[in-house]
Formats: C-alpha cells, sequence, structure tokens
C-alpha cells in the first residue's frame, strides 16, 4: 500500500485509515491509499519504480478513466492533461476535477492526438495506460507533446495485444521496437498487483 | 554588481512563475468548458442500445424465476392449469384470465386455506407487470434499432441487432469487425480454447439464435452466410448509406 497526505477524493477501498491517528484526523489531515491493485503507477512504485512524476512535473496522463490515479497525482502536479475517450467516465472524471483544480480533461479519442493537440501544452511526464491492441503506437504519437529530457511511462498490458502469445515474448518485442527509438530507463513486470502487465519508463532524447 | 544580476534573476523566475501558474488556469478552464460542451452533444446512442438489451435479459430472467415460483405454488391450487401451459408466457396469460376462479373446477388439487389462496394470487399481478415491461423494452429496442440499424434489422430482427452491438461494444467496431469475427461473436470461450488449445473453431456464436441457423443441419454453413451479409449491413447503417436490408435477405435466401 503506497500512503500519501492529500485530499481524499475517490472512494477508498478500505474505510478506516489504520494509518491516521485521532489528532491527525481532527485536524482534518487525511492520508490516501494507493491501492496497486487499482493503480498502475502504484503497482510500479511497489515493483520499484525510480521514475515516478516529480512535484513541479507537468503530467499528460492518456486513458485516465475514473481518475483513480490521476486524483493521486493531481495534488502534486502544477497541471495534469487528461485524456480520457469514455464518456462514461469522463463524468466521473469531472466530479473529482470540480474538487482538484489542476486537472484538464480532454474527451477525446487518444489515436488521433492532432484533433486535440492544440488543447495541450508542453508536458515533462508522459503516462498513458490504455488497454488497446495499438497501446504502443498510442504512446508513441504522444512523445512529440514530451520535453526534451521528459520521462515517459508506458503501462503495457500484453493481454490486448494478444491474448494467446505469453506476455514476456510480447514485452521483450515491444522493448525491442522501443529501445531502437529511444532510450530505455527502466521496465518493471507488475505482477503480483496486475496481471500480465508491464511498466516501461523511457526518456525523450532526441539524439537518438 | 553580483548582488543586482541575483536579483534580477529571482524576479524573473518569479514572474515567469506567475506568468505559468496564469497558463496553467486558463487551460484547465478551457479545457474544462470544451469536455462539458463534448458530453453534452454526445448521442448515448450504443449505451443505451446496450442497457436496454441487458436490462430485456434481466427483465426475461426474473420473469422465468418469479414464474417458476408461481407455477410451484399453483400446483397444490390448480393443478390443471399448471400442467396444461408449459410456456411461461401462455400461463400467466392463462392464470390472469381465470383470476379467482382458480381452483374451483380443480379435481387433483389439494386443501387451501383462503389466505394461501391469496398469497398464491398475489404472485400474479408483478408477473403481468414484468411481462408488460417486457413488450415496452421490446418496442423500444424494436423502434431505436430500426432507426440506428436499419440494413442490420431488417437482416436479422431488432433483438440480434442490439445483441451483436452488445457483444462487440459499439456500432463502430461491430462494422470494423470482419465477417469471420461476427460469426463467432458469443463465442469468446470456445475461440480462446481453440486459439490456445488447438481445438475445433466454434462455427457459430450468437448467430445460433437465428432460425436459419437454427433450422438447418449445415449450421457453420448458414451462420457464415449469415455472418458474410451481417458485416455488409453493418459497414453500410454505420456510414449511413442507402437501405438496402431486403436485397441482403434475398440474397441469403437464394444461397440457402
Amino acid at each position: 500500500m503506497i500512503v500519501k497526505k492529500g485530499k481524499v477524493l475517490v472512494e477508498q477501498r478500505y474505510p478506516v485509515n489504520p494509518f491516521s491517528s485521532r489528532q491527525e484526523r481532527h485536524k482534518g489531515t487525511s492520508y490516501l491509499v494507493m491501492d496497486p491493485k487499482r493503480s498502475k503507477l502504484a503497482a510500479g512504485l511497489k515493483t520499484g519504480l525510480q521514475h515516478p512524476p516529480q512535484e513541479h512535473d507537468i503530467v499528460l496522463y492518456l486513458g485516465a478513466s475514473a481518475g483513480y490515479t490521476v486524483s493521486f497525482l493531481a495534488q502534486q502536479t502544477p497541471l495534469l492533461l487528461a485524456v480520457e475517450f469514455s464518456p462514461v467516465m469522463m463524468q466521473e472524471l469531472l466530479f473529482i476535477a470540480q474538487e482538484l483544480p489542476t486537472i484538464a480533461p480532454l474527451l477525446a479519442d487518444a489515436r488521433q492526438p492532432e484533433q486535440y493537440e492544440h488543447r495541450l501544452c508542453e508536458a515533462d511526464y508522459l503516462f498513458c495506460d490504455i488497454s488497446q491492441r495499438d497501446q504502443v503506437d498510442i504512446f508513441n504519437k504522444h512523445l512529440k507533446y514530451l520535453r526534451r529530457g521528459g520521462i515517459g511511462a508506458l503501462a503495457l498490458k500484453t493481454r490486448s495485444i494478444n491474448a494467446v502469445t505469453p506476455p514476456d515474448i510480447i514485452f521483450k518485442k515491444v522493448l525491442n521496437t522501443l529501445q531502437q527509438r529511444m532510450e530505455i530507463v527502466e521496465h518493471h513486470r507488475l505482477e503480483p498487483y496486475q496481471k500480465d502487465h508491464y511498466l516501461i519508463i523511457i526518456r525523450n532524447d532526441t539524439t537518438l | 554588481m553580483k548582488h543586482i544580476v541575483l536579483h534580477e534573476q529571482t524576479t524573473a523566475k518569479v514572474l515567469h512563475k506567475a506568468k505559468a501558474q496564469q497558463y496553467h488556469k486558463k487551460l484547465v478552464k478551457e479545457n474544462t468548458q470544451l469536455t462539458i460542451q463534448d458530453l453534452k452533444t454526445h448521442e448515448y446512442v450504443d449505451e443505451l442500445l446496450i442497457n436496454a438489451i441487458a436490462y430485456l435479459d434481466t427483465l426475461q430472467d426474473s420473469f422465468e424465476q418469479q414464474g417458476t415460483k408461481m407455477r410451484e405454488a399453483l400446483r397444490y391450487l390448480d393443478p390443471e392449469t399448471a400442467h396444461a401451459h408449459r410456456d411461461m408466457d401462455s400461463l400467466v396469460t392463462a392464470v390472469r384470465n381465470k383470476g379467482s376462479a382458480l381452483g374451483k373446477s380443480s379435481a387433483l388439487g389439494g386443501t387451501i386455506a383462503s389466505t394461501s389462496k391469496h398469497y398464491i394470487l398475489g404472485m400474479i399481478p408483478p408477473l403481468l407487470q414484468l411481462k408488460e415491461e417486457k413488450n415496452r423494452v421490446k418496442t423500444y429496442l424494436e423502434h431505436n434499432t430500426s432507426r440506428y440499424l436499419p440494413n442490420t434489422t431488417a437482416l436479422i430482427g431488432p433483438e440480434l441487432a442490439a445483441r451483436l452491438v452488445q457483444l462487440s461494444g459499439s456500432r463502430k467496431k461491430l462494422a470494423f469487425l470482419p465477417s469471420s469475427s461476427i460469426q463467432v461473436l458469443g463465442a469468446s470461450k470456445a475461440v480462446f480454447r481453440h486459439l490456445r488449445e488447438g481445438s475445433k473453431s466454434p462455427k457459430h456464436g450468437i448467430l445460433f439464435t437465428h432460425p436459419l441457423v437454427k433450422k438447418t443441419k449445415d449450421k457453420g454453413r448458414v451462420a457464415k452466410l449469415l455472418a458474410d451479409k451481417i458485416a455488409i449491413a453493418a459497414k453500410v447503417d454505420y456510414f449511413s448509406g442507402e437501405y438496402i436490408g431486403e436485397q441482403l435477405k434475398k440474397e441469403v435466401e437464394e444461397q440457402l
């Protein structure tokens, strides 16, 4: 479990928080509990992620969904651009965005960034959490909105690419294609928390 | 001198930060407004189609379950009626027509106290309501599918058309599916078993419920043929082409 100070916005799976003392609850400080089974970023942190989004990083988040991870990230970043395709999920995200003024929600298809690029700004951190067959393409398409030297994180769901091939073979293939174009900083298998998922961290370097 | 330069730098930094903050605020505000606008103009066609067909499923389930319990109770009061109507729909209609005359002319029924009879008769109105609700949802589905999927509906009927949308996810996804995928839509378990373990591929998925497929001996061939035409119909529907439903239907019947 990852614990952090902040506003509790998303319904917590463990309602009684074991970490806050009575005094703290009285003062109004609450602790966020990030469940690695629900958030791939939390799962990455549990498996030894060295490059999480830093404070003052502008984050571009693809596949924001109902905003579980977004609600944690938005409390430390100056700006979080959250792209989500499903209107029903976007409704949930907007309820969170009402509370957190740093979230800029975008209802759009991440396959066509040209359609909303005028609504973006240069990001320091790119997080891609899309469970689609072409998730790697989508990630690649958004690298141009990442500043030079910025960090990109790809949460790879191998089951979306091919349900039959073993996950590690797909992962190696993806890693090879990414390696030709950019510098891979680290990669993690999110196994006990997320089934058949990998987290790949790259650095946006135009020299490669 | 050095001191002044440092000071200038920090002012520039503060200014820059304030500007950035202003810009971020503007970005958030405009994006939120645009997103709300997008949400307002979004037509929930697929979502409601899928919801309606899933709602129809639950209605059907609860109708059958409650009806079974009613049939069980009816056996003690009027076994002849309970026995005569195998189909749940006709049983409910027969019971409604008889009303409180139930059990009066029965030869095999037991002795039932008046409170128990009230209990059994009380099960009927909710069943009738469920039946009415089912019909309402069916007419809604008919209306909506013939509006948004005219060709597919003409080919396979409203319920199956809505079912295909439910299984594929949306009209767009259905339109982009190849006919071989449509043929086995709804048989995902068998498909993945086929891919993983090399067992025989399924011949049909949800298309099995279509009367043409059900009737014939050569189910694989008919399902393939039907899926072929559905793939065409779904594409024409999605890109809102002209009405070719009847023509496709004729083609299917000719090739049978």
